[in-house]
């Protein structure tokens, strides 16, 4: 039996163990309400910006939110208001092509995923430490190979959850707005979810790598709290305006041992654009992974 | 195949300042029901840990199946365990888990089914099969674990105290269980309950502070080879005895008549000893071979 083989087997048992249990079913449940609600919210937004614009530019209404957005994303207004926002006229440009639910749901998905996984996978391993159950596993696999398969076998979860929510987006906005692209929205809402799971694995390797670490249930959750809560505010203070004018060099370079330093590059059309993102955010998560690991693989469980 | 099937050779664990293992050395026959004896605290759990390879120790050499020091991808399936106060995933069917146990260990999906209904039926709980494991009382749990070091052919069963927690009846179901893998492979089974470890053992280990301070056959440690105890009405002078019993020691210790041969079996003690003791006029009540594996054990604890 190969290692690879192994490691599946592993991943896919800590999957479906993981589904069974209530709690990470509850945060799923939990994410995917979040992801109806605020869609629905978003929904809202451009209802009352439709109708504003409308009563602005004395038109006729429309009756339902979304036909007035998509002809405003084609617009030459729009690509400069971009622009603006993005520095960049390729990207901009390239994001007006995106159906405006899949670009929110990118948002959603990027700015939740790492609560997320703190909450279902930050005592993954602690657990089953704490419990015993782990050394039913390890005198038949070893260390390295338990560890991935507990890794492989959360992002999996992530992932069941970053699609189940981009599957109820889509139905709530094709229920409350006009969406004459649909197909196009489920196709972007997949390639979101994607880059999604990318930007999460590196908070995952983060979470795991802690639950590796920790000793006990509340330490690793503690830890998980901590690593994100650093990684946030770190990440954020490197590129903020003070720290780049003050730091050119020094900040740039830290940052990109930080998920938020390539969440940018994800939002790029080409594959070329975004793969340095997407091996920066998989090496991360990799590396915070194996240092937990560096020191799980050191004491007795 | 020779040599033992666990040899541990001056084996050192510390935690923190706490030393679990001060050089213990033993060595298990293979084939045997080995017996794993010592208060709370002696080492019992940490030398199972060592054995099955997810404990590292300090110092020290250990062999497990003439391989080295216990290896899970390179011996895979060779040694399994049970592990002490360890619990089961709670939310996977137990056969799910069982199935999954014993396709870690390298069985194909149809062989690892059906090897988990084998060894749920060896625990009588094929009923529960499809329960899942949070679902089962503390018993079923612990008769789980136990199926799980059954399955596969697994060379060496390490069982850390495994009817901890049952009731009698279970207690001794369990013990004919180990009692029928005495041939087919060698178990190291850790217990308090010294009378039940004395049922089903061949060979014993006797484990203080971390160290080996006896171990070898029941039958030598107890002295059942050489020794039967003599329970009197009365006691009777031995003077006379000795004369008519060469080759025999005769020792009172204050409640049994303690009688030991230099030579021959038990059965040749006995035809010797009995006929000599009554026609001295001792009325006999009671005659049993050698030692309990509880008084050796307390007796061992004196020094």
């Amino acid at each position: 039996m190969s290692a690879l083989v192994t490691v599946a087997k592993i991943a896919a048992f800590d999957f479906f163990e993981s589904v069974r249990s209530r709690r990470a079913l509850a945060l799923l449940v939990l994410y995917v309400a979040g992801s109806i609600a605020a869609t629905a919210m978003f929904v809202k937004f451009v209802m009352v910006f439709e109708t504003t614009a409308a009563s602005v530019l004395s038109v006729g209404q429309t009756d339902s939110a979304g036909a007035m957005t998509e002809e405003l994303m084609q617009t030459e207004q729009m690509f400069r208001a971009f622009e603006d926002l993005v520095g960049d006229s390729a990207l901009a440009r390239a994001l007006m092509t995106i159906p405006p639910i899949a670009m929110f749901y990118g948002w959603l998905a990027f700015t939740f995923i790492p609560l997320l996984v703190t909450f279902t996978s930050g005592d993954s391993v602690a657990a089953e430490v704490a419990s015993g159950s782990v050394r039913f596993a390890l005198f038949r696999v070893d260390r390295l190979s338990w560890a991935v398969g507990k890794l492989l076998g959360q992002a999996l979860l992530m992932l069941v959850g970053i699609l189940a929510g981009a599957v109820a987006s889509l139905a709530t906005s094709s229920l409350l707005m006009t969406n004459s692209h649909v197909w196009l929205t489920a196709i972007w809402l997949v390639r979101f979810s994607g880059r999604a799971a990318v930007y999460g694995f590196a908070y995952l390797g983060l979470v795991v790598g802690c639950s590796l670490v920790a000793k006990s249930l509340n330490g690793a959750r503690a830890a998980a709290l901590i690593g994100l809560f650093a990684i946030g505010v770190g990440g954020n203070l490197l590129e903020s305006e003070w720290t780049t004018t003050t730091f050119p060099v020094l900040a740039p370079t830290l940052s990109t041992i930080f998920p938020q330093g390539h969440d940018l590059d994800l939002w790029r059309v080409t594959v070329a654009d975004r793969a340095p993102g997407i091996v920066m955010l998989l090496a991360l998560g990799l590396a915070y992974f194996t240092a937990g690991y560096a020191m799980f693989a050191r004491r007795d469980p | 195949m020779s040599g033992p099937a666990l040899a541990l050779h001056g084996v050192v664990k510390r935690y923190g300042r706490l030393t679990a293992l001060d050089g213990l050395s033993l060595e298990v026959p293979r084939g045997v029901i080995c017996g794993m004896v010592g208060p709370n605290g002696a080492g019992k759990t940490t030398t199972f840990g060592i054995a099955g390879g997810y404990v590292r120790a300090n110092e020290g050499t250990v062999d497990v199946l003439g391989a080295g020091r216990f290896d899970p991808v390179k011996m895979r399936g060779r040694l399994t365990l049970l592990p002490q106060d360890c619990e089961l995933n709670p939310h996977t069917s137990v056969a799910g888990l069982l199935a999954y146990y014993a396709s870690l260990q390298g069985m194909g999906r149809r062989a690892a089914k059906k090897d988990a209904a084998r060894v749920l039926d060896m625990v009588e709980l094929a009923d529960r099969a499809g329960a899942r494991v949070k679902e089962l009382s503390h018993g079923m749990r612990r008769r789980v674990a136990v199926a799980q070091a059954f399955l596969g052919d697994p060379e060496l069963v390490l069982l850390d105290e495994p009817t901890n927690g049952l009731d009698p009846e279970l207690v001794v179901r369990m013990r004919d269980l180990f009692r029928s893998q005495r041939t087919k492979r060698t178990l190291v089974v850790s217990s308090h309950n010294l009378a039940e470890l004395e049922a089903i053992s061949d060979h014993v280990v006797f484990l203080d502070a971390g160290k080996c301070v006896k171990a070898g056959a029941l039958a030598d440690v107890t002295g059942r080879a050489t020794r039967i105890r003599v329970r009197l009405e009365a006691p009777i002078p031995l003077d006379g005895l000795a004369a008519v019993l060469p080759g025999v020691t005769l020792a009172w210790d204050g409640v049994e008549l303690v009688v030991t041969t230099e030579s021959g079996g038990i059965a040749e003690l006995n035809a010797r000893a009995l006929p000599a003791l009554v026609a001295a006029g001792a009325r006999i009540l009671e005659v049993r071979q050698g030692d309990t594996l509880e008084s050796t054990y307390l007796a061992s604890k004196r020094g």
